[in-house]
């Protein structure tokens, strides 16, 4: 194969490949809706744990912690965005026992039933779905 | 922004690119171009700065005064090295004698509206999501905040306390450098880690244009360009923020420095190509398997010599790797689960489904267009013999792929679940290796008069 004759394929290849990006960026994407930046929603959050090292984490919805099948990936999206807008405040799943613990919910009408179960509560209802607690005494 | 900050921007942008400067025109002297020794300088210049961050924060100096002090120590270093270059270099470099000094036309044209059409696709995505992609916000950009905002409690972004998708066992140049702009700017500005991503786009693109054209001449090297820029997933990666095409781009330091090694015959770029490569190793727990296969590569082909050369160059990084994991990154994902190793590297039917996932994925067409099959096609095309710079990175690409389908197999998530969520930015890490190891052999050599 001559170096002129790569360089033809080359650029109908190359051709091919920038049509289908420009299709997918300049057209597919278009089309879904902009979401919010997910640090919005913790930005009070942010504030009530400032100076904090680590708050406990629960809500109502598993959230997948092992290795294996993501079978819980909105609850572990949410945990993940939880933790990077609130870093660096280690945020400990499952632990009600923190002197602060993040509720973070997929359905904010379970909000005082998942309070209940964890014995904690409420310090500040942030937003709908979003709190934080302490232990009960 | 007040003087005194104004002077720490000056001081985090200067160091890192006179260290980087300095390396590559003490080890190229004016056996390279200048814009190539550039390119490669500023490349080599910030993945050292931010290595050396990450060392001596791990090593416990994490106040303001030692991080401009190393900024400031890059920056005595990389002039006294510049200085010393200068004292001793030949005369002004001549320029290539043979007459291939010149790209059609039409090549010139491809590049550049590919490279326009490629920068404002990559600006459109990131407007569309300024934080990255799910990876970015979930390990990267959160590990640069974590080093940002923590302080002395930086240690924290690695704590076992965290669910384990936070990764926190892999290693953080691009998190270093991500939150070393953050404490430029004074400020957690998107712009920031997006403007990294971009660079180290551009920088892999710039890196293999510039090699080609200094080892095969200007065509070949607008080629590889074309080549880059057009494959899909490199926009949509880099938009990302994602760690893989840095890792491609740090990989092309130490790949585009040993092919001149090896054409050249030059030991003191073995040296820096190891240096190179282990920057890749920092950058992703992948990078260190592809330093290795490249030992290997030297070893089998006959460079025995030199591998001790370029375990020099890597010596530094891989010892901040070795303490890293050793004392700081507790587990890896990869490496826990309850079933054990045996069954599932011994279950046919894996096998089976990964060699069928993977011969699927050689067409997958919104990732790579036709570029995975072409570059197959080109492998038996190619004129005999390879040449030896082509066969060492071919072969070290080959085996770095041979041992990662074992860690596919034997990984503890569902395996094409893993499959597809993690080759193609594996093949995106190789990707412009691959692109200069082909065309090191398609096009024709070039002669120079540089000495």
């Amino acid at each position: 194969m001559s170096f002129r004759s790569a360089g033809v394929v080359a650029c109908a290849l190359a051709a091919i490949g920038l049509c289908r990006s420009i299709w997918f960026h300049a057209v597919i994407e278009t089309r879904e809706a902009r979401e919010p930046r997910s640090d919005v929603r913790y930005q009070s959050a942010r504030k009530l744990l400032a100076g904090s090292a680590v708050a406990g984490y629960v809500s109502d919805e598993p959230v997948d912690d092992a290795p294996g099948e993501v079978a819980h990936l909105s609850s572990t999206k949410r945990y993940q965005q939880a933790l990077y807008a609130l870093a660096p405040v280690v945020l400990r799943y499952g632990d009600d026992h923190a002197p602060l613990v993040l509720v973070n919910l997929g359905d904010p009408a379970r909000m005082d039933l998942v309070l209940r179960e964890h014995n904690l509560q409420a310090v500040s209802l942030l937003t709908p779905g979003l709190a934080l607690a302490k232990p009960r005494p | 922004m007040t003087l005194a900050g104004a002077a720490a921007v000056t001081l985090a942008l200067a160091g890192p690119g006179a260290i980087g400067c300095g390396l590559t025109s003490l080890a190229f002297g004016n056996r390279a171009g200048r814009t190539f020794r550039l390119v490669l300088g500023l490349g080599f210049g910030f993945a050292i700065s931010s290595a050396v961050w990450a060392a001596i924060l791990l090593l416990g100096f994490t106040s303001t005064s030692a991080r401009i002090g190393k900024d400031a120590a890059l920056l005595v270093l990389g002039v006294a090295l510049l200085w010393r270059r200068r004292r001793s270099s030949a005369p002004a470099e001549s320029a290539p004698i043979n007459g291939d000094n010149s790209a059609p036309r039409w090549l010139k044209l491809a590049f550049a509206s590919a490279s326009t059409v490629a920068a404002a696709l990559l600006v459109e995505h990131t407007a569309r999501f300024p934080d990255g992609g799910w990876d970015a916000w979930m390990i990267w950009n959160l590990r640069a905040r974590f080093l940002y905002r923590a302080g002395p409690a930086f240690r924290a972004a690695f704590s076992p306390d965290l669910v384990f998708w936070a990764h926190q066992d892999y290693p953080w140049l691009v998190p270093g450098l991500v939150a070393q702009g953050f404490f430029a700017a004074g400020s957690e500005s998107p712009a920031i880690p997006a403007l990294f991503a971009a660079a180290f786009a551009a920088l892999a693109v710039a890196l293999l244009v510039l090699t080609l054209r200094e080892l095969r001449g200007p065509a070949p090297g607008l080629l590889g360009g074309l080549v880059l820029v057009s494959t899909p997933c490199l926009i949509a990666f880099a938009a990302n923020q994602q760690s893989d095409v840095p890792l491609g781009a740090m990989l092309l330091l130490g790949t585009s420095t040993l092919a001149f090694a090896i054409e050249r015959d030059d030991a003191r770029l073995f040296t820096l190509a190891g240096a190179g490569a282990s920057l890749a190793a920092w950058t992703k727990n992948e990078g260190a398997l592809y330093t290795l296969a490249l030992v290997a590569a030297l070893w089998l082909h006959g460079e025995r010599k030199r591998v001790g050369l370029f375990l020099l160059g890597a010596a530094p990084v891989a010892a901040l790797f070795a303490g890293f994991k050793l004392f700081v990154a507790h587990s890896n994902d990869l490496t826990r689960s309850s079933e054990t190793a045996v069954n599932r590297a011994t279950d046919l039917h894996r096998w089976g489904e990964l060699g069928l996932a993977s011969l699927r994925r050689l067409v997958y067409f919104q990732n790579w267009a036709l570029w995975l099959p072409a570059f197959i096609c080109a492998l038996f095309l190619l004129p005999r013999p390879w040449r030896k710079s082509t066969r060492v990175l071919l072969t070290a690409l080959g085996l770095s792929l041979a041992a990662i389908y074992p860690i596919f197999i034997l990984q503890p998530h569902p395996l094409l679940w893993f499959f597809r969520t993690a080759i193609d930015r594996l093949l995106i890490q190789l990707w412009p290796t691959a692109v200069l190891a082909v065309l090191l052999s398609l096009a024709p050599a070039r002669a120079t008069a540089r000495t």
